[in-house]
């Protein structure tokens, strides 16, 4: 049966690096700062275990790929005087990791086990990806920023000056903005109208309510503690909340239903929509893998390169909303000897689940 | 004068006097010590006198960097903290008097209308809540905006508390003071950090002006000292040590010890722990310590342990290295140190991050704490009071217990 994510064989590593791969197919931004980034390859499959190979000409980095056709490859987010030692630190890429194998609020938990991918996970990590695009250009004035196709998820890596010089704690406060990590007041954000905000930190939590609300179930609501008649409420207003409250920015006074608006138990304090709001933040902290963001020496999968373990391409899309809606990693991803096989593959997905989607 | 490191004042101290070291040459010449020491007396009181606040650019200067080039001799002392705090003070009232906070060495612009969306405004501004007053309303306005690089930069809290928009953080008033706080402060120490360098250079004149700061700084934070203790001699913090020294006590690969052991770690030890803040450059152990157990029993074991780490171990094929390391702490070459003999041999400083740098490269691996550092021993001096400012912080703030 073909299969859309598979592991590949050595053969089809050596065929694809000396095949299909070039040189010519690394980003310009990779290209460019060449001779400041490490290296780091996994030979075996166990892990890149080896680390600090530098390239002063792409023609030799070539070369070396083609005859090694590793399992995998990667580079340095950061740039270096001395990549070779890790030493000379001259500043690092802001980098946000979205894995669709972690991501919470699955869709598909009947379709698969946590931990594993299917299209309905990309399509999510991909939609996280665009609200995030659209947060550093809009909201950080980011203008070098590129987005790539991991192989089960997408990087997104800003390049721009004053953003290559930002140290850990800097790039915490921003992970914490960009992922609407903190939670809500009622008196300060709800009731002053803060909440209501065209820009600034209240549009990226309503964005990631968003994507929240769109996905949560009645098991869900009934972990947070509301009650049946707010249970029903929600579920019955989702799309009324999402227009509102998410689109169009109105009071969540008006936009969510009002049981919603009381505590769901006597002797409880919290209202239900305070409750609902907050759980929001809590969900939207495991979007991204924190680590990649504030780790400023952090390696990442190469674009170009095989993600052997999948068999599927790291591949750049560009920097454009555009272009990352266009892009289907079972059509854009897809190394030559697979083609018909995840054509296959995919036919089949859709058949069956692709009314999911 | 609104910022003392603004560009402005940059320009008057080069115009003027033709460069800091220029200007703290001079400044003897034209300010008395008692005159130089207004600026910090009425912090007790809190009462800021009418002078201070109306006081000439060129005098504002030259009173100002009178305290600077006494701190040179004890940087991160509390003679700093009292300084700073006073000054920060005293720029912040003139900066509000003024009414405008451009100017200064904070990048802060003045906000252009229609750059927020009105409906933002509205909100943000609280426009239409005619029940405040008009002053309480005027607090809201955002009035400076500053491009997020250099804010995060300087901003300690998160990003949800401001306004964020195309690159820009939009401020009020307030915001913007507070912003401008933490660039003084940053521009306070990291000039401190600058005449540390070259306090030997300077005239005995800010060695009196030192002394006489430190005792209204005892006398300020007098409750404080005795609840904690202050940033001088003390048991070694080993966590807050500069990346280099910890790398040196790991132990090194040979061709590299000498220098890590003898040089880097000796010095660093036994200043850090003996006299973390010397006056002069001609210091002995001995106008330090009564007797030499600390040396021996806290400083030598360090090394040499450190010694043993490295590979092959130092100590095994080079034992006379012990007899260079009583030498480098100024007892002569000897391995039977008596307390008089303390001065035969100079007391070797810490060397400054460039000659780390140049000598031995594989020890310099810095971190965010080596920003602006010079020497390993301000590296550490500066995490020691930020400790203390810690652990004031947590003893005077806080809250339901």
């Amino acid at each position: 049966m073909a299969e859309l994510f598979r592991e590949v064989t050595e053969r089809e590593r050596k065929h694809y690096y000396s095949k299909e791969w070039s040189a010519k197919k690394l980003p310009e931004f990779i290209v460019r700062t060449l001779e400041e980034r490490e290296f780091g390859f996994d030979h075996t499959g166990e892990g890149p275990n080896d680390r600090k190979n530098v390239f002063m000409d792409v023609r030799d980095l070539e070369d070396y790929v083609r005859a090694t056709a590793p399992y995998a490859i990667y580079s340095s987010v950061a740039l270096y005087e001395e990549p070779k030692d890790m030493s000379g630190w001259l500043g690092a890429e802001l980098v946000f990791d979205i894995d669709a194998k972690d991501l919470p609020l699955r869709r598909c938990a009947h379709l698969h086990e946590h931990g594993q991918v299917c299209p309905i996970c990309l399509e999510d990590a991909k939609e996280l990806a665009r609200d995030t695009l659209i947060i550093l250009k809009e909201d950080f004035g980011f203008e070098n920023v590129h987005v790539v196709y991991s192989g089960r998820g997408y990087h997104i890596r800003v390049l721009d000056e004053w953003a290559l010089r930002l140290d850990g704690k800097a790039r915490e406060k921003i992970l914490a903005y960009i992922s609407a990590a903190e939670e809500l007041n009622y008196k300060r954000d709800i009731d002053s109208n803060m909440i209501m905000l065209s820009s600034g930190y209240y549009r990226v939590f309503r964005l990631r309510f968003g994507y929240f609300i769109k996905r949560i179930s009645k098991s869900h609501l009934e972990n947070f503690g509301l009650s049946p008649r707010q249970i029903q409420d929600t579920i019955e207003n989702k799309e009324k909340i999402y227009q509102e409250f998410v689109l169009n920015a109105k009071s969540p006074n008006v936009s969510f239903p009002s049981s919603l608006k009381r505590p769901p138990r006597k002797g409880k304090k919290r209202s239900g929509l305070m409750i609902l709001l907050n759980a929001s933040s809590t969900f939207s902290k495991a979007y991204f893998d924190g680590r990649v963001t504030v780790d400023v020496k952090r390696i990442l999968r190469l674009p170009s390169s095989l993600h052997s373990k999948v068999g599927l391409i790291a591949t750049y899309i560009g920097p454009s909303e555009k272009k990352l809606e266009r892009f289907n990693p079972f059509k854009d991803a897809v190394p030559g000897f697979r083609k018909e096989e995840v054509r296959e593959a995919y036919e089949e997905w859709v058949e069956e689940h692709g009314d999911e989607m | 004068m609104l910022d003392p490191f603004s560009d402005k004042a940059k320009r008057l101290v080069k115009e003027e006097f033709g460069g800091i070291t220029e200007l703290l040459l001079i400044i003897p010449s034209y300010v008395g010590i008692d005159q130089a020491l207004e600026r910090v007396l009425w912090v007790k009181s809190g009462e800021m006198p009418r002078d201070l606040l109306e006081m000439g650019d060129i005098q504002d200067l030259l009173t100002f960097y009178a305290l600077l080039g006494a701190l040179a001799f004890s940087p991160y002392g509390i003679e700093m903290e009292l300084v700073k705090e006073a000054n920060s003070r005293i720029y912040a009232k003139r900066l509000r008097r003024a009414g405008r906070i451009s100017g200064t060495a904070t990048e802060l612009r003045t906000v252009d209308a229609g750059e927020i969306p009105s409906r933002d405004r509205t909100i943000l501004e609280r426009t239409h809540h005619h029940e405040l007053p008009p002053d309480e309303r005027d607090k809201l306005r955002l009035r400076y905006k500053i491009h997020l690089g250099k804010f995060l930069e300087l901003w300690e809290g998160s990003l949800k508390e401001v306004y964020i928009r195309e690159g820009y953080v939009y401020l009020t008033t307030e915001q913007a003071l507070k912003l401008w706080e933490k660039s003084f402060e940053r521009n306070f120490e990291r000039a401190v950090n600058l005449l540390y360098e070259v306090r030997d250079e300077l005239p005995s004149y800010y060695l009196q002006l030192y002394e006489r700061l430190g005792e209204i700084a005892r006398e300020y934070f007098k409750e404080r000292l005795e609840r904690m203790g202050s940033a001088e001699a003390g048991l070694l913090r080993f966590e807050l040590f500069p990346p280099c020294v910890k790398i040196a006590l790991g132990g090194v690969p040979a061709g590299l010890r000498n220098y890590a052991i003898t040089v880097l770690l000796t010095s660093f030890l036994s200043y850090a722990r003996l006299c973390p803040s010397p006056s002069r450059r001609d210091v002995r152990i001995r106008d330090c310590v009564g007797d030499l157990s600390v040396v021996e029993k806290e400083i030598l074991p360090v090394i040499i342990e450190a010694g043993n780490r490295c590979s092959p171990p130092l100590f095994e094929d080079q034992p006379h290295e012990v007899k260079n390391i009583w030498y480098h702490l100024g007892f002569g070459l000897t391995d039977k140190p008596r307390l008089e003999d303390s001065g035969n041999s100079t007391w070797y400083f810490p060397p400054n991050c460039s000659k780390i740098r140049a000598n031995a490269p594989q020890l310099c691996k810095p971190d965010r704490h080596c920003r602006n550092i010079k020497n390993p021993l301000t590296y550490y001096l500066r995490r020691l009071y930020i400790e203390s400012r810690k652990g004031k912080q947590s003893t005077e703030g806080g809250e339901n217990g």
